[in-house]
């Protein structure tokens, strides 16, 4: 066949396509008449193409067929699909058999990015309750884990078809958007921006009600500066058509209440006239998608009275004036512009004007609401945690009286339980269940003090450092810990209020502030380790700032520059469980350059070397994760000189032990990414020896023990891999039994659960071969 | 607040992207190599680490190595075209890897499927990937503009409006295009009688 011929068989066929029964006999009878080659060719293509209905329509990978069920919910059928999730009909099979429509991840679409948005979507559905919004009913996870929620099911046509379907005039119009104005200004004051406003996600149903849908891309509003951390926006997911989007939307500026109240006014235009504002002279195949980018950003749209008659001139305004292309000189907010057609439709003058807004920017100016807010937010995910420690006032008067006289000599008991005892033997092999009993007991005195002694600055300073030394003896996710991570998210709610309280009560005080930037940091590697990533990189990129400032007011401190190093690595940490590997190696890349600087001015600092060592193996484990072995060997090696010349002089310090075998660990994983198999095989199993060694020594420690079985995970991996598939599955089994354990025994941290899920798949995998 | 996001200069794919809408040709042969591998190291990585999960949604890939390679305020045009390009990508790594796994069976070597680099779990069970490939490129010498349409919806997942946009056609087109593409495919991979 040459592509002359299929062009002209496409033409047949195209215009058949569209015809039916005699009719499309007729026209191909006509069509056809000297080419009966031609009319064979078409009608096997038309018969192959009902049989093609569904053929392809699902792209690569996605899963065919209905899910049946889901949670207590029966499926009906798919009602449509986006980006990340599905939507179904479904029913709840009780008596009223009630419809609903049912969002659900989509298999193998359930990356962390996706995830989080999923959940986002889910939290801002359920928190908004409005006549004219789909209401949230229920949610959940399905048996294998993946999430969905359940909404009310609208039966409806999107606005702009109701519209002209009823043969609505333009009164009727506005009334129906302002109900539309209604739910979008409810969900302003709930902070969220919905960013993609347009008919498909307008219903109207029979009784005229709007019902606005499809919270997919809607954002909650931030607290300025705080950082992008929540979802990367999803507008990016997904190819908009841009008729609707605003012009900061187009240009991937910052997108805020602003932006809906701009799709409003192309949705008003759109009500009113029939048709879209941008009108575009040629319309060509091609270059369409550009044409309108180009005009949204420069075109102002002709007036709609110019396009309908009748439209009243007061409309005009309104609608120029939702559509502006400053966001600053919109309506302020969705509610003014609903107001203004009130106006209208009341006969009173309206607030837009031809070129007589006065709006300044200053009106639109979001509230700002800075570092405070991001420290309630904070304090927001660890709320469980405050609310569930009740003081323990146990102290009966009389004690209290007794305690009054010697409350400077238990004060005294007390830190030197906590700095001098604890201290000395916090890095020993073997040390845990002791240090935790100091701490215990320092924090007994502690909080008895605490009853009496009121506001004291200097106590509650003290209360703050035992309450991190307790959280961190709990489940401080880089050291040897009790594998209690919920107890440490209690522990380090309180020390966290006490840090903010001082730095409020005492602003300037540069110590405090230090403080509160090290227990931010430690709780961004503890919320990490609960798999709140959003809250684990707030509260990193909030000990970074405090560190930023600190060394800006006194250059050349080398602690104050070694803080701001060490905030590095928790926000590098951060943004590698978030999957940003790129910005997690950039934050690791400037940790190493501030450790490398001091270690230059003090060759002989271990903490310095440290400093370095643990940032070199931070990217090392970001370039591995980048697919980038070769350069992450590189890293890797360096990471592993400086911890071997410090293991000699240090051979019984935890964290240099630790190093170590997370060192072989990496360095193994590298080998094994550029196929040197053997040589990674040899590296695992000098992590293997290091963890074996060290559980041994010290098996309180659940943080070693979930690390030894990682690494009977992985070598048992590579093993099975290798042909060795006797041993390999020896250690995958034992890797099993043991995380198994430890995902019982501290249920709220993700790694040992993550781990178990890798391992039993691999024994999975084993066992159907 | 630390917030560099804003001011990172452009990746070096957006550079790219932003060249090639400016008319150089040549920076589409730098393009698909840095999207292909960028897709190959996510698919892989999503079987191999993802949550212990042993399955692959290209689109979820394609998407995924979108927000990573491309500066996200990049033109509507621009953002089209990458997905153009990696709706090519994925097309070769799937039907690469379908023919490695052919190639694994035939050879009597398929004990040692390594544990993790089994990419396949996902494949529709009614798509038969290496047929489909060849079917296509049949397609492309009859219509290019067809192949690419399959591409993009099939191997990139965009839907009719997402393909119009990326392809700078209109949805109408896009969607004529689509439909005789599928008839005829459905009739080549079928093996129905003309």
């Amino acid at each position: 066949m040459t592509p002359e011929r299929w062009r002209r068989i496409r033409e047949v066929f195209d215009e058949a396509s569209g015809r039916a029964g005699a009719d499309r006999v007729l026209f191909l009878d006509s069509a056809c008449a000297a080419d009966p080659l031609l009319r064979s060719e078409v009608e096997s293509l038309l018969a192959s193409s009902e049989a093609a209905a569904s053929f392809l329509e699902r792209p690569a990978g996605h899963e065919g067929g209905d899910r049946g069920r889901v949670g207590s919910y029966e499926i009906v059928r798919e009602i449509g699909h986006g980006g990340m999730g599905t939507v179904y009909l479904a029913v709840r099979p009780d008596e009223f058999r009630k419809q609903v429509a049912l969002k659900i991840v989509r298999r193998g679409m359930d990356t962390e990015l996706v995830l989080r948005h999923f959940r986002n979507e889910r939290q801002i559905l359920a928190a908004l309750e409005h006549p004219y919004i789909a209401r949230f009913l229920d949610g959940g996870s399905t048996d294998d884990g993946l999430p969905f929620f359940v909404m009310e099911h609208v039966e409806g046509d999107p606005i702009d078809l109701y519209v002209v379907a009823r043969k609505l005039t333009p009164d009727g119009c506005l009334a129906l958007f302002q109900r539309v104005c209604s739910a979008v200004q409810y969900a302003h004051q709930n902070l969220v921006v919905h960013r993609d406003l347009k008919p498909g996600n307008i219903l109207v149903t029979a009784d005229g009600l709007p019902k606005l849908l499809d919270f997919g891309i809607a954002k909650l509003l931030q607290p300025e500066g705080s950082g992008e951390t929540l979802p990367l926006t999803a507008t990016a997911l997904r190819l908009l058509t841009p008729e609707y989007a605003s012009p900061e939307q187009i240009r991937g500026e910052k997108i805020t209440t602003a932006s809906d109240v701009y799709s409003l006014g192309v949705l008003l235009y759109e009500l009113l006239t029939g048709q879209r504002p941008y009108r575009l002279a040629s319309r060509g195949s091609g270059e369409i998608v550009d044409a309108i980018a180009d005009a949204v950003l420069t075109q102002e749209p002709a007036r709609p009275s110019t396009r309908r008659p009748g439209i009243h001139t007061d409309l005009d305004n309104i609608v120029a004036m939702a559509m502006r292309k400053e966001p600053a000189r919109r309506y302020a907010s969705v509610a003014q512009l609903s107001e203004d057609i009130g106006r209208h439709l009341e006969g009173l003058p309206v607030q837009a004007r031809k070129d007589t807004f006065v709006y300044r920017a200053g009106k639109f100016v979001r509230r700002h609401r800075g570092g405070v807010a991001a420290s309630v937010l904070v304090a927001l995910s660890l709320l469980g945690g405050i609310a569930a420690t009740a003081w323990e006032a146990r102290v009966a008067r009389a004690e209290r009286a007794r305690a009054e006289r010697r409350f400077n000599d238990v004060r005294k008991l007390a830190n030197a339980y906590l700095f001098e005892f604890h201290d000395a033997v916090m890095y020993l092999p073997g040390s845990t269940p002791v240090r935790q009993l100091l701490v215990k007991r320092a924090l007994e005195y502690l909080n008895s003090l605490a009853q009496e002694a009121g506001n004291e600055p200097a106590l509650q300073r003290e209360l703050a450092a035992a309450y991190q030394k307790v959280a961190n003896v709990q489940g401080h996710i880089a050291s040897a810990n009790m594998g209690d991570t919920q107890g440490a998210r209690r522990s380090y709610g309180n020390a966290l209020a006490l840090r903010e309280a001082l730095v409020q009560a005492n602003p300037g005080n540069r110590e405090d502030e230090s403080a509160l930037a090290h227990i931010l940091g430690q709780v961004s590697q503890l919320l990490d380790s609960l798999g709140d990533h959003p809250g684990s990189l707030l509260a990193a990129r909030r000990s970074v700032a405090l560190r930023e400032r600190l060394v800006g007011s006194e250059a050349g401190n080398a602690e104050l520059q070694r803080g701001l190093a060490l905030s590095l690595h928790y926000l590098a940490s951060a943004l590698g469980s978030s999957g940003e590997h790129r910005a997690a190696l950039e934050s690791y890349r400037r940790e190493k350059e501030v450790f490398a600087a001091l270690t230059a001015t003090d060759p002989a600092s271990a903490r310095f070397r440290w400093g370095l060592a643990c940032a070199a193996q931070g990217m090392g484990a970001e370039l591995q994760a980048l697919c980038e072995p070769g350069a992450a060997l590189e890293a890797l090696n360096e990471a592993f000189t400086v911890l071997e010349r410090l293991a000699v002089e240090k051979p019984d310090h935890a964290s240099i032990r630790r190093g170590l075998g997370e060192s072989h660990q990496l360095i193994g994983e590298c080998r094994r990414d550029l196929g040197e198999r053997d040589a990674a095989i040899v590296e695992e199993r000098k992590a293997l020896e290091i963890r074996e060694a060290w559980s041994a020594r010290d098996p309180e420690d659940a943080d070693g023990r979930v690390l030894l079985a990682e690494t009977r995970s992985r070598l048992g991996r590579l093993l099975v891999e290798s042909g060795h598939q006797k041993d390999g599955v020896v250690l995958l089994r034992q890797a099993e039994t043991s995380l198994t354990k430890e995902s019982a025994a501290d249920a709220a941290n993700i790694f040992p659960r993550r781990l178990l899920g890798e391992t039993r798949s691999a024994l999975r995998m084993i066992s159907e071969r | 607040m630390d917030d560099r996001s804003g001011d990172t200069p452009p990746s070096v794919v957006t550079q790219l992207l932003v060249d090639w809408s400016r008319g150089d040709p040549g920076s589409l042969h730098k393009l698909m190599p840095l999207v292909y591998d960028e897709l190959h190291r996510l698919a892989d990585r999503s079987m191999r680490r993802e949550r212990g999960s042993h399955t692959l949604q290209p689109t979820a890939v394609v998407n995924e190595a979108f927000l990573r390679l491309v500066d996200q305020r990049v033109e509507w045009k621009s953002r089209a075209q990458f997905f153009a390009v990696a709706a090519q990508a994925m097309r070769r790594i799937l039907v690469d890897h379908a023919r490695g796994h052919d190639a694994a069976k035939r050879g009597g070597r398929a004990t040692r499927v390594l544990l993790d680099e089994s990419l396949g779990a996902t494949q529709p069970r009614d798509v038969d990937f290496i047929a489909l490939d060849d079917a296509l490129d049949r397609l492309g010498a009859l219509d290019e503009t067809q192949a690419r349409v399959v591409e993009l919806r099939f191997f990139g997942g965009l839907t009719i409006e997402e393909t119009a946009a990326a392809m700078e056609l209109s949805p109408a087109t896009v969607k004529r295009d689509w439909s005789s593409a599928k008839a005829w495919l459905f009739r080549e991979l079928s093996g129905a009688p003309r």
